[in-house]
């Protein structure tokens, strides 16, 4: 029963239920140590089990810990359990110290916020439900940590509520995450169908071919192919893949660390790490594996190019998260999921940094957001622009930070994959040529980026220049702590054909924990590995001088002349390509207008008039017959009690009806079976009255007659079947048809 | 076993010989000397004209349930004293004689149903139910 | 293999029975011994019968787990008894708990009612553990005898005497109906031990060729319903309900509380205990239907069933006390129970058993939270419930969670109870007759839908109608802490439900025919 792991996630819900109940009684240092620590003591917890227990969490298949058994229902029985196995473990580490650096950020962030203990009461909940997600064995305890994050990741959008614009940002991300939720209950079920189990272990056992998992289910596919693209629906979902990405820029109406916290470093990976979970299941169908990576791809060039045009600071943040998400599924999609995880990994860091930086600039010029107001902060804001820096080098996959180590995983590994085999061979280069291309569409618009808010001349007004400073130390230290992880955590993942530079020998640290969780490492050639590590450092600084070359110092003339020559495209690009709008004029309005009709034909004229109408006749005329029997005479009642008793006597004697009536007719003889199991018991006798008059034609125990009619037309043929022992009797009727 | 009713025959013959007999020795040899008082339908005391759907005190029930009550428990004990020889043996009887030691299942038995009345007695006449005022 | 002990041995598998007796006795001297004015005679009273149900429970748990035939094959125990005698008296302690701290006991009275209803728990532990057709008869008049007295208990209050009245001509009526239907049963078969019934049924049942004499059955048949009236005057199922609305609004709550859950669940123990030995073939419980094949047994427990719980839920709709509100829902919530019987499977004995146990807490709550409303209005109808929410919040809140578990919403108890109900019911969906099963289940679920209606509107008058006065609602706090404990419990085994489904499926046992 009692479960260490299990205090991983309870500490923060407990947290969160306490901050909940009582938190606006306690002042805010009170608020903000309940919930630190709870965040904090599940870090040591998760670290202690992690790294105590290594050679068991990375080897043995992981700690297991069955809680109890939550609910046993015939030969399904669901258990609380929970598994902390090299890659569940990994995103413990990240949720749990991410979301501790972000706990201690949100003290400055939100220090002069009402609802302080609301605030750090969802945090909490948020903390929890992820590490539910995360641990939990059986995909009902995934689910319900999936849900968990979402319903938080809902709160936490909506957090300053009384503005519209806000509270319909989270309906949007609940809404588009509903959808996903589809999809995962879907797969869900047909797993369960296949396998009989929602145990993970159990299903990923059962992922062999020649398994019921192979087994066709549609369109020529197998349940694998069917549960995975269904899963990947949810992902996609959960993950801001296309066509469910719109939530994401969105949800930036939150608070800036929850943003850091939910929408760049956990929540949005969660699709990637249910890919990565469910692997043996996507290994059996290449096909649904090549529609994750293409996807993700595509998701990585089309938010990159949104990227190009976005004036908002935490909108080119959000656009990347997409984009670099599409990374991940791209890299897990090609089989590469070590590879997919450790981009996971690194873009936890640099991504959480990014975003807290940009929270530290807009704390700074008084909650704008604003680039194109922005400009040369980096002489006011040193701390933050020295963290930027790094975290932008990483991203943009600048060698030696850890961006370049994650993001040549990924490419080598789409370049390198065999996963398809020899019909769908071409959807690995074509998913490395798209990720360059995104690559360098990245390191333009975050140099873009990193060049308007901080270089040149500051084009803010005067009354927010004057305001300018640093932050506080609570908002300084998770940066600088953050930009260590951006500069340091890809020496985990470093590729063997850099480690044998440095004289060692097989694959990273990472890869080799993660070897039995999800899988041995792809197998990239050298040559391919050394190809494209040449390439994407090369596009990484090509798009960095294009960057400078737009926007060093400010806008410079060529910026100016883009939009002056292409008006139309750069209007196209910053408006999101108008996918927003696409969606409301092909989605939203056809389900407007249908809700509307929808409610006035069910619910002003079926529920209201005839449904209601015709319930309240009912109850009416049961509450009048109600009363009248209940009207308060004993001689009623009884009178009630005989007539049910008759009743019931009734009920119990008369014979049951046949089950079916078979009939069977050739020219003009007819023959009538009736199907019934008491025929056999001789009980019944039964009359049958081919021609209607009145008067039995055939009689006897057999529930079986035969008849020759005179000439064609319809009759009516009446059976009687009558119970010998106490005299009860049912008629049935039968329409047969004599043809000529 | 017709043999069984010999017993039962006997009983209703006997029932019926003395109720004719006493019926007849009044009807036949007694002295009749008729009076309106004896002419009414009983003659305890109390006119029986009036209301046959009269009030009486209800003080009359739970006295009258009691009564009843105690009764029948007190016959129970008669069966109880038929039995107590056996009951307070150990082991079987022989003979009417135990040879075994001695059993207080019987006395046990008995004291147990006397303290239950006991607590109803109590009950009731702390309730009142005896007194009359 | 049935174990007959014999009188004074039986002695050690009867002494929770014992020690109520003997606290019965015990209540009725302190009550007359202990003086009328003492402060502390209410705490003396009280202390006394908690005492006496925890002698009766500390007993119930050294009960040797062996099932046995205690005298002479009268009375049974096996686990099955046990755990309906937890339940009972857990009811038990729970009521005189509650009435403890209500107004409708003055001082001088609330003796006579604790001995009285501790009278009623001894009712009922012979009514789940009776293998004899006497027995049966005599703890079913044992639980009901009581229940008329205390039904009548509130002085010079011209309801509760015509409530009481009714319920004795009913009771009377269903009991001599039941009598009527054993005499049948014993002139049928000759013995009134139930064990002894089966094999001799088994025999008549037979076909002709084999000795079995058909024309009989007819007779067994009616019997059997006759029996089956008793028991469904015990559980107020229709049509032999007509006393409940009339009863509860009349007998002091704390009672109505006890009584719509206690006598209910011993009607099922006696229910399952009767058509299981009774009908039993091949003495297992599977084979519930099966010994009188001919009688459509679960046609006639499901029309039962189906027509309680419509009619049940159909006049609750429009009522406006909430004690008679409340007695319509128990007689709906009988029918939703009986369900499992018309499953006549050992998963239907079983949810009957969870079903009962969780209705047993949300009920009990429901009615703690229109007692502690009364208290505060004067008056027990849904208006009084009106702005509780903003007066009470704790109140109101642990009201709405017993109301939302009684419509049986996840993910509190009372869904896991119509849970396991509609999985017994469902699962004979492929077998013979399951076009009945499911044609039940889905009156089950439109009638879950239609009490929502008058569930919600109760929760509706807590939390959204306005205040009608500046009026305090202050609980006790002894009640305060029963809510909050009852709704967290709903809570707790709403998610975590297995430690009852392995609780019951341990009880399963019991004593068949020999």
């Amino acid at each position: 029963m009692f479960s260490r792991l299990l205090l991983i996630p309870l500490l923060p819900l407990l947290g969160a239920a306490y901050l909940m109940l009582a938190g606006q009684r306690h002042t805010r240092s009170v608020v903000q140590t309940i919930a630190i620590l709870a965040v904090f003591a599940s870090c040591v917890i998760s670290l202690d089990a992690f790294f105590v227990g290594l050679p068991a969490v990375v080897h043995e298949g992981g700690i297991s810990e069955l809680v109890y058994t939550w609910f046993a229902a015939g030969s399904v029985e669901v258990d609380l359990a929970l598994r902390m196995d090299s890659l569940s473990g990994l995103m413990c580490l990240v949720v749990t110290s991410i979301g501790t650096l972000i706990h201690f950020y949100s003290i400055g962030y939100m220090a002069h916020d009402e609802d302080y203990a609301r605030f750090f009461a969802y945090m909490n909940l948020f903390c929890g439900a992820m590490l539910l997600l995360v641990l939990g064995d059986t995909l009902p305890v995934l689910f319900i940590g999936w849900e968990g994050v979402g319903l938080s990741s809902y709160l936490l959008i909506g957090f300053w509520y009384k503005e519209h614009a806000n509270a319909s940002a989270g309906r949007k991300a609940f809404i588009t995450n509903r959808i996903g939720d589809f999809g995962f209950l879907i797969g869900m079920f047909l797993l369960f169908r296949a396998t009989g189990s929602l145990d993970i272990p159990v299903i990923l056992g059962a992922a062999q071919d020649g398994s019921a998992l192979s087994a066709p289910l549609w369109l020529g596919q197998s349940v694998a192919f069917w549960a995975g693209v269904f899963l990947f629906l949810g992902a996609a979902g959960k993950s801001a893949q296309i066509p469910l990405y719109v939530w994401l820029p969105d949800a930036m109406a939150g608070p800036t660390p929850v943003s850091a916290l939910i929408h760049a470093a956990t929540m949005v990976t969660a699709g990637v790490y249910l890919v990565a979970r469910m692997s043996a299941v996507y290994l059996l169908a290449p096909a649904a594996l090549a529609i994750v990576a293409l996807v993700g791809a595509l998701t990585a060039l089309f938010a990159a190019l949104i990227g190009f045009a976005q004036n908002d600071f935490k909108r080119v943040l959000a656009y990347s998260t997409v984009s670099q998400l599409g990374f991940m599924f791209a890299g897990v999609g090609t089989a590469n999921f070590a590879g997919g995880i450790f981009h996971l990994f690194t873009h936890a860091f640099f991504k959480a940094g990014l975003f807290l930086c940009a929270g530290s600039v807009m704390h700074a010029m008084s909650g704008l957001g604003d680039i194109t107001k922005m400009g040369g902060l980096g002489k006011r804001l040193p701390w933050t622009t020295r963290v930027f820096q790094i975290c932008w080098l990483s991203i943009c996959g600048v060698p030696i930070f850890s961006g370049f180590f994650s993001k040549d995983a990924l490419l080598g590994g789409a370049f390198g994959t065999e996963a398809y085999g020899h019909g769908l061979a071409w959807v690995g280069p074509l998913v490395g040529v798209i990720l360059l291309v995104a690559a360098l569409g990245t390191a333009f618009y975050m140099s873009r980026l990193y060049f308007l808010v901080f270089s040149g001349p500051c084009r803010a007004d005067e009354q927010t220049q004057h305001h300018i400073h640093e932050s506080p130390v609570s908002m300084v230290f998770p940066l600088v702590v953050l930009a260590a992880g951006a500069l340091f955590a890809g020496f985990a993942g470093v590729p063997p054909a850099l480690r044998e530079l440095f004289g060692k020998h097989g694959e990273s640290t990472l890869a080799v924990w993660l070897e039995p969780a999800v899988g041995a490492p792809l197998a990239v050639a050298h040559r391919t590995e050394w190809i494209v590590m040449g390439i994407s450092t090369a596009l990484a600084l090509v798009g960095i001088g294009f960057g400078y070359f737009f926007y060093g110092g400010g806008y410079r003339a060529p910026a100016h002349a883009f939009a002056r020559k292409l008006p139309r495209l750069v209007a196209l690009v910053r408006d999101k390509f108008r996918v927003d709008e696409i969606y409301d004029a092909i989605l939203v309005r056809p389900l407007q207008a249908l809700c509307r009709i929808t409610f006035l034909v069910v619910d002003r004229v079926l529920v209201d008039k005839i449904l209601v109408g015709i319930w309240a006749f009912v109850a009416d005329v049961g509450g009048r017959a109600c009363r009248f029997i209940q009207a308060g005479d004993v001689q009623r009642y009884l009178a009630v009690f005989a007539i049910g008793l008759a009743a019931l006597v009734w009920v119990a004697a008369r014979p049951a009806a046949p089950k079916e009536i078979q009939v069977v007719v050739t020219g003009r003889h007819a023959k009538v079976t009736l199907v019934d199991d008491e025929a056999r018991s001789g009980n019944l006798q039964y009359r049958f009255d081919f021609d209607g008059d009145g008067v039995p034609d055939r009689e006897g125990k057999t529930a079986s007659a035969s008849w020759i009619y005179g000439g064609p037309a319809r009759y009516t043929v009446a059976i009687t079947i009558e119970d010998a022992r106490w005299h009860t009797r049912r008629v049935v009727e039968r329409d047969v048809e004599v043809r000529p | 076993m017709p043999s069984d009713y010999i017993a039962v025959t006997l009983v209703i013959l006997v029932g019926t010989v003395v109720a004719l007999q006493f019926w007849a020795l009044a009807k036949f040899v007694g002295e009749r000397r008729p009076s309106a008082a004896k002419d009414i339908a009983y003659e305890a005391g109390s006119d029986p004209v009036g209301d046959p759907r009269g009030r009486f005190p209800v003080r009359f029930y739970p006295l009258a349930i009691l009564f009843v009550v105690f009764d029948i428990e007190a016959a129970f004990l008669y069966p109880w004293a038929v039995d107590f020889r056996e009951l307070s043996c150990a082991g079987p009887l022989r003979a009417g004689i135990c040879a075994t030691g001695i059993s207080l299942l019987g006395f046990g038995a008995a004291l147990a149903f006397l303290v239950v009345l006991l607590v109803a007695l109590v009950y009731a006449w702390r309730k009142g139910v005896i007194g009359w005022e | 293999m049935t174990i007959t002990q014999f009188n004074i041995a039986s002695a050690s598998w009867f002494r929770p029975e014992l020690a109520l007796t003997a606290g019965i006795l015990l209540l009725f001297l302190l009550d007359v011994l202990v003086r009328k004015q003492s402060r502390y005679r209410v705490a003396v009273l009280t202390v006394a019968a908690l005492a006496c149900v925890g002698v009766a429970a500390a007993l119930l748990a050294f009960q040797p787990v062996e099932s046995r035939a205690m005298f002479n094959g009268m009375i049974a125990s096996d686990p099955f008894a046990t755990f309906w005698k937890w339940l009972f008296l857990g009811a038990a302690a729970l009521t005189v708990l509650i009435a403890a701290r209500s107004d409708e006991f003055p001082s001088p009275r609330i003796g006579v009612f604790y001995a009285l209803l501790l009278s009623v728990v001894l009712g009922m532990f012979l009514m789940a553990t009776s293998l004899d057709l006497l027995m049966l008869y005599l703890a079913i008049e044992m639980v009901s005898l009581p229940s008329y007295a205390i039904a009548g208990y509130k002085p010079g209050d011209r309801r509760a005497a015509e409530a009481s009245l009714k319920y004795v001509i009913y009771g009377g009526v269903a009991s001599g109906i039941m009598l009527f239907g054993l005499s049948y049963i014993y002139g049928l078969v000759g013995s009134t031990n139930l064990t002894a019934l089966g094999v001799r049924l088994e025999s008549l049942a037979a076909p002709a060729s084999a000795g079995g004499q058909l024309g009989l059955r007819v007779a067994l048949m009616v019997a059997v319903i006759f029996v089956l009236c008793g028991i469904g005057y015990k559980i107020a199922a229709v049509p032999w309900h007509m006393w409940c609305p009339d009863v509860y609004e009349g007998a002091p709550t704390p009672f109505v509380a006890f009584l719509s859950v206690g006598p209910k669940a011993a009607g099922f123990a006696l229910a399952v205990r009767v058509f299981y030995s009774f009908l039993a073939s091949g003495g297992g419980p599977e084979g519930f239907a099966r010994g009188l094949a001919d009688v459509p047994w679960p046609a006639v427990v499901g029309v039962l069933s189906a027509v309680t719980m419509t009619l049940g839920n159909l006049s609750a709709l429009h009522q406006n006390n909430l004690k008679r509100l409340l007695a319509y829902s128990s007689i709906s919530h009988a029918g939703y129970a009986l369900m499992g019987l018309a499953a006549a499977s050992q998963l239907g004995v079983q949810s009957v058993m969870i079903y009962m146990l969780v209705y047993l807490v949300m009920n009990l709550g429901a009615f703690l939270a229109v007692i502690a409303i009364a208290q505060a209005t004067g008056s027990e109808t849904i208006a009084d419930c009106n702005g509780l929410s903003r007066r009470h919040p704790l109140l109101a809140v642990t009201f709405a969670v017993f109301l939302f578990s009684l419509t049986g919403l996840p993910p509190l108890a009372g869904f896991v109870g119509k849970w396991y109900l509609f999985v017994a019911v469902l699962s004979h969906y492929a077998g013979d007759g399951g076009a009945w099963y499911v044609t039940l289940a889905v009156i089950a679920a439109l009638n879950t839908a239609i009490s929502l209606y008058y569930y919600v509107r109760i929760i509706r008058a807590m939390f959204i109608e306005a205040p009608a006065g500046e009026l305090v609602v202050r609980p006790r706090v002894s009640y305060q802490i029963m809510l909050g404990t009852f709704s967290a419990a709903l809570l707790l085994f709403g998610v975590w439900w297995n430690p009852l489904i392995e609780w019951t499926q341990a009880s399963l046992t019991f004593l068949t025919r020999g």
